[in-house]
């Protein structure tokens, strides 16, 4: 089965958060849940030229899902196997299963997974399955109006996009192996010398 | 960190304390060969652990979203660590009530040895696997050896503190030395919690660190009134010094989960 993947162009995402609309209309998800999430990173310092102070600002927008892991720690971390990998190689909950325990959205380190009160049990991206499985493709990646979003298997996005899946403040992908390749925003090099933090945690 | 964290504080402490509570009286019964012991203090011992780690077992369920669903925790035991702590904790509390069924009513010394030694292990897999459920990757603020420095120490702690009352109550009385290694295990604990708050921030947890050593420092002073035997060495007191050694621990905890802090995001 072939890992699927999203490319994420950093440089092009305004952060509007379509894609997260998109998600949510699609999946009718509960207000408290959020399986696609659009982060903001900000940062910045000053300059002193010739007298002079310039500020340096900067900012850029992270949208972030499931990223259906090589190494899922979510299918390790499960204790009742509610969270397997599917017949189409996608990491899903079976929610007859699910105690609701959170312990894999503690293992996660996307935090992918998430509880979902009124169904009182885990629920999570699953990459729109449904639409996935006849060509067509996730609800979110249709919805960006600047194409900061694409998905296929990781065959096809690396060939399209290169392999990088490293970006600042995201967590190290060495041991879950994501499916995720993404487009460095310009600053995302400073980002990670000057400790950019994420700005809107409160909203996500 | 999800608000219904207080429901897994329970847990973690009570069934830390009931492990403890099981180990060191094993520890303690050995060199006096268990029947030098009184028969009240052996079954009452067991009766108390019991009592403890049911009351965790139904903390525990509090957190979980569906209860019903429960009955598939131990599917997953190739892979996952909370299968496995479940395993420890079911495994633990029926040896404890078997154990306490043959101390009253049967009496048996070989089934003794061996519900004995299924207790210390399957309470010490308990302690292990609870610790590496929290030693998260993911989390880099619990994936360090303080987490499972803090659950052997509240196991300690809260153990001696349970011992202690049962000593006063119904065994030969308490031991100084045992007093002593009390307050060190005690201080040691606010020493660890020390290390886990330098990382933490927010007024929150800096109000709890002030609670726990209040508490934890309440404790010793009660330690070092029954030492020098001030107050006396009865119940009411032993029964005072578990409660506040059981709060520091809790404190300790609850600041545990607040530190809750995945990595970049």
């Amino acid at each position: 089965m072939p890992q699927y993947a999203f490319h994420i162009d950093t440089s092009a995402c305004s952060g509007c958060k379509a894609c997260q609309a998109a998600c949510r209309d699609k999946n009718n998800v509960g207000f408290d849940v959020k399986w696609r999430r659009v982060y903001e990173i900000e940062g910045g310092n000053w300059e002193q030229k010739d007298g002079v102070f310039t500020s340096l600002p900067f900012s850029y927008f992270i949208s972030l899902s499931c990223n259906n892991c090589g190494n899922p720690v979510c299918v390790k971390a499960c204790p009742t196997t509610a969270m397997h990998i599917g017949r189409n190689g996608i990491t899903v909950i079976d929610s007859k299963l699910c105690i609701g325990c959170k312990y894999c959205e503690w293992a996660c380190p996307y935090s992918a997974p998430q509880y979902d009160p009124t169904r009182k049990s885990m629920t999570k991206c699953d990459l729109c399955e449904d639409y996935v499985i006849t060509g067509k493709k996730p609800a979110c990646v249709d919805a960006c109006p600047v194409r900061a979003l694409d998905f296929g298997t990781y065959s096809e996005m690396s060939e399209k996009y290169g392999t990088e899946n490293e970006l600042h403040p995201l967590p190290d992908p060495v041991s879950y192996d994501p499916g995720m390749i993404i487009k460095p925003h310009r600053d995302a090099a400073r980002a990670k010398n000057e400790n950019a933090v994420v700005a809107d945690k409160k909203e996500i | 960190m999800e608000k219904d964290y207080i429901s897994l504080v329970l847990f973690t402490v009570l069934s830390q304390t009931a492990v403890g509570s099981l180990i060191l009286r094993e520890i303690l019964l050995y060199p006096a060969n268990n029947f030098q012991h009184s028969r009240e203090f052996r079954v009452f011992s067991l009766l108390f652990t019991g009592i403890i780690i049911a009351f965790a077992i139904g903390a525990a369920f509090l957190h979980l979203g569906k209860q019903s669903a429960s009955v598939h925790t131990l599917r997953n035991l190739r892979n996952s660590w909370l299968s496995r702590e479940i395993l420890f904790t079911i495994a633990f509390s029926l040896t404890v009530l078997l154990y306490w069924f043959n101390e009253k009513f049967l009496n048996l010394n070989a089934l003794n040895f061996l519900l004995s030694l299924t207790g210390i292990i399957t309470g010490a897999g308990l302690l292990v696997s609870m610790s590496a459920i929290y030693m998260l990757p993911a989390v880099p603020s619990w994936n360090s050896p303080l987490t499972p420095v803090s659950f052997f120490v509240t196991a300690a702690a809260g153990g001696m503190s349970v011992l202690a009352i049962l000593y006063a109550g119904y065994g030969p009385g308490l031991n100084r030395i045992f007093l002593v290694i009390l307050s060190l295990t005690i201080l040691l604990s606010l020493v660890s919690s020390g290390f886990m708050v330098s990382s933490a921030k927010g007024t929150v947890i800096l109000t709890l660190f002030t609670i726990r050593i209040a508490t934890g420092l309440t404790a010793l002073l009660l330690i070092y009134l029954i030492y020098f035997k001030i107050i006396p060495n009865k119940i009411p007191p032993l029964t005072v010094l578990l409660i506040t050694v059981l709060l520091t621990e809790m404190a300790g905890r609850v600041i545990f989960f607040l530190n809750y802090h995945k990595s970049g995001l």
